[in-house]
C-alpha cells in the first residue's frame, strides 16, 4: 500500500478538526496510507518567513527530515504545503541552513522528500483510477465552486502543480464525486489569510468578492482546501450581508468532506454541517426526479 | 551607518537599495514598472502606495519606502511574483523592507508587525501555534477586545479553540533552530 508522511498542521488539531478527520477518511477509502510525521512542528506558515527567511526554512525543514523516514510528505493545509515545499527548495541550495539542522541532529538529504498537497495526492489517485467503483454516493446535481486560494498553485515555480490561473484538479475531483463544478472567476483570489486579525475591513472586502463570485456563478457550495481560507470564508457571512454587500450566504465545506460523502465515508469523520447535508440530499432528489420525468 | 536616515524623498541612497537586494535575494532594478503586480495585488487598493511604487522607491533607494504601509500588509499571496515578466518576487522585496524598517525603528503598521512577532513567539514557545492566545494577543494589538466574540465563543464551545496548546516533545532542540548561526549573523548587522 502506498503510504505518505502526513503533516496535519496546527489548525487541523483545533479550528479545522473536520478537515483532518475527513482527509484521513478519504485516503482510507482510497486505500492510501497516511502516517503522521512524528512530533511534527509548525511549518512557519505565512508569518515566520516575514521575520527571518532562514529561520523559517530551518523550522519547516525539521519536518522534512522527520518525514523522510516515512516517505513523501502530504499536507492538507495550503499554507503548510507551500512553507514545506519552499523550505525543500531553500534547503537544496543553502548548505548553511542544512548545517543548522545538522547541528541539532537533523540531517537533511536534498531531494529526499517530495512535498505535495492533499488535493494533488487525491488528484493523482484519480488519474490512477483509484476512485473507480468507490463513488457509491454521488453528489448528483450539486454545483460546487472549487476554491484553491493562493498557495496550492502559487508561486508556480515552487508549487509545480496544476494551471496557475485556472487550476482544474479540484474541479475534476468534484466531477468524479458526481458533482457539477461551476466555472467561476475567483478560484485563486486571496482571502486575506491571517490579516483578518490585522485589517478586518480589508479582509472582509476580499472575502465578499470571492463569495459573491461563487454566488453569481450559481454555486450551491464552495469547496475549500485550506483551514484559514475556510475560516475567513465561513465566519462573517451574515455580517457581510448587512455591511459589505454580500449577495447571499453560501455554505463552505472542505473538498475532503464532499469527496468523503461521495465515497460513503463515516459521517462522524466527515462532520458535515446538517444544513449542507440536507442541501446535498435535496439536489440528489432533484436529479432523480428529472431522471424519472425524462 | 544608519540606513536612509539622511535620505529624502527621491534621494538616491545606493546602500538602501543594496540592502533590500541582499535581504530579499532579488534585484529591484529588474522592475520596469509595468504595473502587473499592482493590477493583481488583492490588498493594494487598501494601502498607501501600490507594489510597483514600492519597487520604484526601492530602485531610488528612497527612505520613503520604509514608511510605507503597503510593505507591512503584503499578504504573501504570490500573485505579483507569478505574473511578473521580470521574475521579481515583490513579496520578498516588501518583506525585506519591513525588516530594514524595523531595524530603523520605523513601523508603519504596528498591528501587522505584531501579528508576525506574536505568531513566531507562539511557535517558539510550544513548537506549534496555539490559536487562542495568538488571537487574544491580536485583540490587544488592535484594541478591538469584543469585536469577534460572536465568532470566537461558539468556536470555543465546539472545542475548536482549546485552552491548552499542544507542546512538541523535542522542544529544546526545536528552539535552537531559531538561533541559527545565519540568523545571528544577520541580526548583528
Amino acid at each position: 500500500m502506498q503510504t505518505y508522511a502526513y503533516f496535519p498542521g496546527c489548525s487541523l488539531e483545533t479550528s479545522a478538526k473536520e478537515y483532518d478527520t475527513s482527509t484521513r477518511a478519504v485516503f482510507d477509502k482510497l486505500g492510501i496510507g497516511l502516517k503522521e510525521v512524528p512530533d511534527w512542528s509548525c511549518c512557519g506558515s505565512s508569518q515566520a518567513h516575514k521575520v527571518d527567511r532562514d529561520m523559517a526554512a530551518a523550522i519547516a525543514g525539521r519536518n522534512l527530515v522527520l518525514a523522510s523516514e516515512i516517505g513523501d510528505i502530504v499536507a492538507p493545509c495550503a499554507s503548510c504545503f507551500m512553507s514545506l515545499k519552499e523550505a525543500a527548495v531553500e534547503l537544496e541550495h543553502d548548505s548553511e541552513i542544512r548545517d543548522t539542522l545538522k547541528e541539532n541532529g537533523l540531517e537533511y538529504l536534498p531531494g529526499s522528500v517530495r512535498v505535495i498537497s492533499t488535493v494533488e495526492a487525491a488528484h493523482n489517485a484519480l488519474e490512477k483510477g483509484m476512485f473507480e467503483g468507490k463513488i457509491t454516493k454521488p453528489l448528483k446535481n450539486l454545483k460546487v465552486a472549487s476554491y484553491y486560494g493562493c498557495l496550492l498553485v502559487r508561486p508556480p515555480k515552487i508549487a509545480q502543480f496544476d494551471d496557475v490561473e485556472n487550476p482544474m484538479s479540484m474541479d475534476r475531483l468534484m466531477e468524479a464525486a458526481g458533482a457539477t463544478p461551476v466555472k467561476w472567476s475567483h478560484k485563486t483570489e486571496c482571502c486575506g489569510n491571517a490579516y483578518i486579525m490585522v485589517d478586518k475591513d480589508m479582509t472582509l472586502n476580499l472575502v465578499r468578492n470571492i463569495l459573491n463570485a461563487a454566488v453569481s456563478a450559481g454555486a450551491d457550495v464552495v469547496a475549500a482546501a485550506c483551514p484559514l481560507c475556510h475560516m475567513n470564508l465561513v465566519m462573517r457571512q451574515p455580517y457581510m450581508m448587512q455591511k459589505y454587500g454580500l449577495k447571499s450566504e453560501i455554505p463552505i465545506v472542505y473538498f475532503s468532506q464532499l469527496l468523503g460523502t461521495a465515497l460513503n465515508a463515516d459521517e462522524q469523520d466527515l462532520d458535515i454541517d446538517g444544513e449542507v447535508m440536507r442541501l446535498i440530499n435535496k439536489r440528489r432528489q432533484e436529479a432523480n426526479e428529472v431522471k424519472e420525468v425524462g | 551607518m544608519v540606513l536612509g536616515a539622511t535620505a529624502r524623498f527621491k534621494s538616491i541612497d545606493v546602500d538602501l537599495k543594496k540592502e533590500i537586494d541582499r535581504l530579499s535575494g532579488q534585484k529591484v532594478d529588474m522592475c520596469y514598472l509595468c504595473g502587473k503586480c499592482t493590477a493583481g495585488c488583492p490588498v493594494a487598493p487598501y494601502q498607501d502606495i501600490p507594489p510597483h511604487i514600492v519597487l520604484r522607491l526601492a530602485q531610488w533607494g528612497s527612505s520613503k519606502v520604509l514608511e510605507s504601509k503597503m510593505i507591512w500588509n503584503c499578504v504573501a499571496c504570490a500573485t505579483c511574483y507569478t505574473r511578473c515578466p521580470n521574475d521579481v518576487d515583490v513579496a520578498k522585496v516588501c518583506e525585506a523592507i519591513t525588516q530594514i524598517a524595523k531595524r530603523e525603528g520605523i513601523v508603519a503598521d504596528p498591528v501587522a508587525s505584531a501579528l508576525r512577532e506574536k505568531f513566531v513567539e507562539s511557535v517558539k514557545n510550544n513548537g506549534r501555534v496555539h490559536e487562542l492566545p495568538l488571537a487574544m494577543a491580536m485583540k490587544v494589538a488592535t484594541k478591538d477586545y469584543l469585536g469577534d466574540l460572536d465568532v470566537g465563543i461558539p468556536m470555543f464551545f465546539q472545542g475548536k479553540f482549546p485552552l491548552f496548546g499542544h507542546q512538541i516533545k523535542d522542544l529544546n532542540n526545536f528552539q535552537k533552530l531559531f538561533n541559527s548561526k545565519k540568523a545571528k549573523k544577520e541580526g548583528d548587522k
